[in-house]
């Protein structure tokens, strides 16, 4: 496919999300022809491969957008979720098959006969502010947005908001707080995502990463 | 703030004294090395501009928003910065080059008589940009060059050409032009008339090289056989490889205007590959920028360990007619900023004070005042401490300022006494007139 310029380059630098999805990402780069470092065993945040080809560093899922956006890792592992709420010029080539959640407004279960339209003050707590206002700026309801960074299910709760938008995998959390899932805003899978010029820049050593790890 | 506040500045209280210190954010200053680097590289490429017959233009800063809102490839008019002026018409700062000089040559100027024009200006343009952008800046300095009157390949190629010229000239070598071509995609849009949402579904998987999005296109359009395929190989059509992508892409052409699209291409990459500038071309028939203003070739400029584009520009032949006769356009522009970074971190930081070659300690006498006006009438620059110094102080405040040769005027015996140097043959009692031979032959 594409020949990469001549020039030469540090490592190539991919990002992997730490947390919820580290394990199950390690168990699929596992299944690929690369020799993938196990940060389990270690408080390193970055790790070099034995060929010093890739490094790769463990970062904030929320963060690996801005990380590859900005040019510190070439290629990034981030949610749908995440790509959506940084809102970062980034490439996006594919998605695995993994990490499969939605993004839903969720409330006490009175909200279920509610109109949202006619909600005279509503609140909203998320730590998905970007996408929260979109999505209410587009169905013209006017919302407060509220920013939380965890445990967003103490919102409704406490009062301090009406609803939360937040991330549903099983459902299980918001049923053991009381709440329901009220409307599916969007769908989040793991995506591979490439920064623009390494994309151009290193499109050889891009390719054939992207190749090796296509599902 | 009460007007006793503003009179007296020595009585400024923290809180004042902060406030002032403040700078808007997305402005920044340069000194020292850095503001050398940014007017030598300017100066390069402003001087390479001209042997190609570009004459420079001077263009105001701001102008009314009618002009400069017509149509603008920097974004949204959201991104304007927009005041009134004391009639309450809106002015606009700049938010690029191009509408000034189309509203100039369109108002001054008649290209079907006496046309093309070539123009190329240095200016900061302004705009607005999201906080959540890549390193948040609002004044971007741009150098720029548009060709106003000539529609051919031969046009864009001397626009391309004339770029990695002046590129070269500013001393960068690793720098890559990524080309495009407008008249493809819309071609493709022409042949295949998808619904709206799913042409913008379509650009934005083009936008994001994304496989997924991609496919939902082809679901959704139920496209079959050769459409189909043209859309399917539309991520597959870039590379280093200029002639093997056109090639591909000749195979899904769909109609005449596709077609022509190619051809142009073709021209343009024979045109740089006998200027001798291919090795530095891209071509990527999937770049969809700003689709509604440029009107054929486009480009972007990559710069290495970058991810911010050195340059872009592209065919803009719907311009002119805003404000004139119609008349068919091309231009580019290249971001000072990212030449100056892509310098700077290739040799060492630019944050530094530039060295000085003279440093004379304090005098009045008119014999060494003149003398040190023949040094800087040879272009050697000499600083005159207006300070009086002990001999020691004096040697410190030269390690300072880096200055090669620290000297002290003798008036009884008119010369120079050399307090410290790293100039070869410099005697240690030296006259004005062997100082000014030495330098000049170390220039």
């Amino acid at each position: 496919m594409n020949s990469s310029p001549p020039t030469a380059h540090r490592p190539m630098r991919i990002a992997i999300p730490k947390g919820r999805m580290e394990k199950a990402l390690h168990d699929y780069l596992k299944t690929t022809s690369l020799t993938i470092p196990s940060f389990a065993d270690t408080r390193q945040l970055t790790l070099m491969t034995p060929d010093h080809r890739f490094e790769y560093i463990l970062a904030k899922p929320s963060d690996v957008p801005t990380f590859v956006a900005y040019g510190g890792a070439e290629i990034g592992f981030a949610g749908l979720d995440s790509l959506r709420e940084e809102a970062v010029d980034v490439l996006e080539p594919f998605m695995l098959p993994l990490g499969h959640c939605r993004l839903s407004l969720a409330g006490p279960p009175v909200w279920r006969s509610r109109s949202l339209h006619l909600t005279d003050r509503l609140r909203v707590g998320t730590k998905y502010t970007h996408i929260a206002s979109t999505y209410f700026m587009a169905q013209g309801i006017n919302a407060e947005i509220i920013k939380l960074n965890g445990s967003v299910e103490l919102a409704p709760l406490t009062g301090l908001a009406d609803l939360i938008l937040d991330l549903v995998e099983s459902g299980n959390t918001l049923k053991a707080n009381g709440l329901v899932e009220l409307h599916r805003v969007m769908d989040s899978q793991l995506t591979v995502t490439v920064n623009r010029s390494a994309y151009r820049l290193r499109a050889e050593e891009v390719n054939q990463y992207l190749q090796a790890i296509r599902p | 703030m009460a007007p006793s506040q503003l009179s007296t500045p020595t009585g400024a209280s923290q809180i004042d004294i902060a406030r002032r210190r403040n700078l808007p954010l997305g402005v920044k200053d340069h000194l020292w090395r850095e503001a050398r680097l940014r007017h030598t590289i300017e100066a390069k490429v402003m001087a390479s501009f001209q042997t190609w017959g570009y004459h420079p233009v001077i263009l105001p800063m701001f102008e009314f928003a009618d002009t400069l809102q017509v149509q603008t490839s920097a974004g949204g008019n959201a991104r304007l910065y927009r005041f009134l002026d004391r009639e309450g018409r809106t002015l606009v700062l700049r938010p690029d080059m191009t509408s000034s000089v189309a509203r100039l040559v369109g108002t001054r100027l008649s290209v079907s008589d006496e046309g093309p024009y070539r123009f190329c200006y240095a200016g900061s343009v302004f705009r607005h940009e999201a906080s959540s952008g890549l390193q948040y800046q609002q004044e971007f300095r741009q150098l720029g060059v548009e060709l106003i009157g000539a529609d051919t390949p031969e046009a864009d190629t001397e626009t391309l050409a004339c770029l990695c010229a002046s590129l070269h000239a500013s001393g960068l070598e690793n720098f890559w032009i990524v080309v495009g071509h407008s008249g493809y995609y819309n071609g493709l849009i022409d042949a295949l008339k998808p619904e709206p949402f799913l042409e913008s579904l379509l650009r934005t998987a083009l936008r994001r090289k994304s496989e997924f999005a991609l496919h939902q296109v082809l679901d959704q359009s139920r496209l079959t056989g050769k459409p189909r395929q043209s859309i399917e190989n539309l991520l597959r059509l870039s590379g280093m490889d200029t002639r093997q992508v056109l090639e591909r892409a000749a195979d899904s052409c769909l109609n005449v205007r596709m077609e022509q699209a190619l051809e142009n291409l073709r021209r343009i990459v024979n045109g740089l590959q006998a200027y001798g500038e291919l090795d530095h071309v891209m071509i990527d028939l999937a770049e969809i920028r700003d689709l509604d203003y440029y009107t054929g070739m486009t480009f972007e400029i990559l710069l290495p360990d970058s991810s911010m584009l050195g340059g872009r520009g592209g065919r803009y032949d719907n311009l002119m007619g805003h404000f004139g006769p119609a008349a068919a356009a091309v231009g580019g522009v290249l971001q000072l900023d990212r030449l100056v970074q892509a310098q700077s971190s290739a040799t060492t930081s630019s944050v530094k004070p530039v060295p000085l070659t003279v440093l004379v300690g304090f005098t009045r006498d008119a014999h060494c005042l003149q003398a040190v006006q023949r040094l800087r009438r040879t272009g050697i620059d000499v600083v005159i401490d207006p300070l009086p110094r002990t001999s020691p102080q004096l040697v410190r405040h030269g390690e300072t300022l880096q200055a090669r040769c620290t000297l002290l005027w003798t008036e009884s015996r008119q010369l120079f006494r050399v307090l410290s140097s790293s100039i070869e043959g410099l005697a240690a009692e030296t006259r004005p007139e062997d100082l000014l031979a030495i330098l000049a032959q170390g220039m």
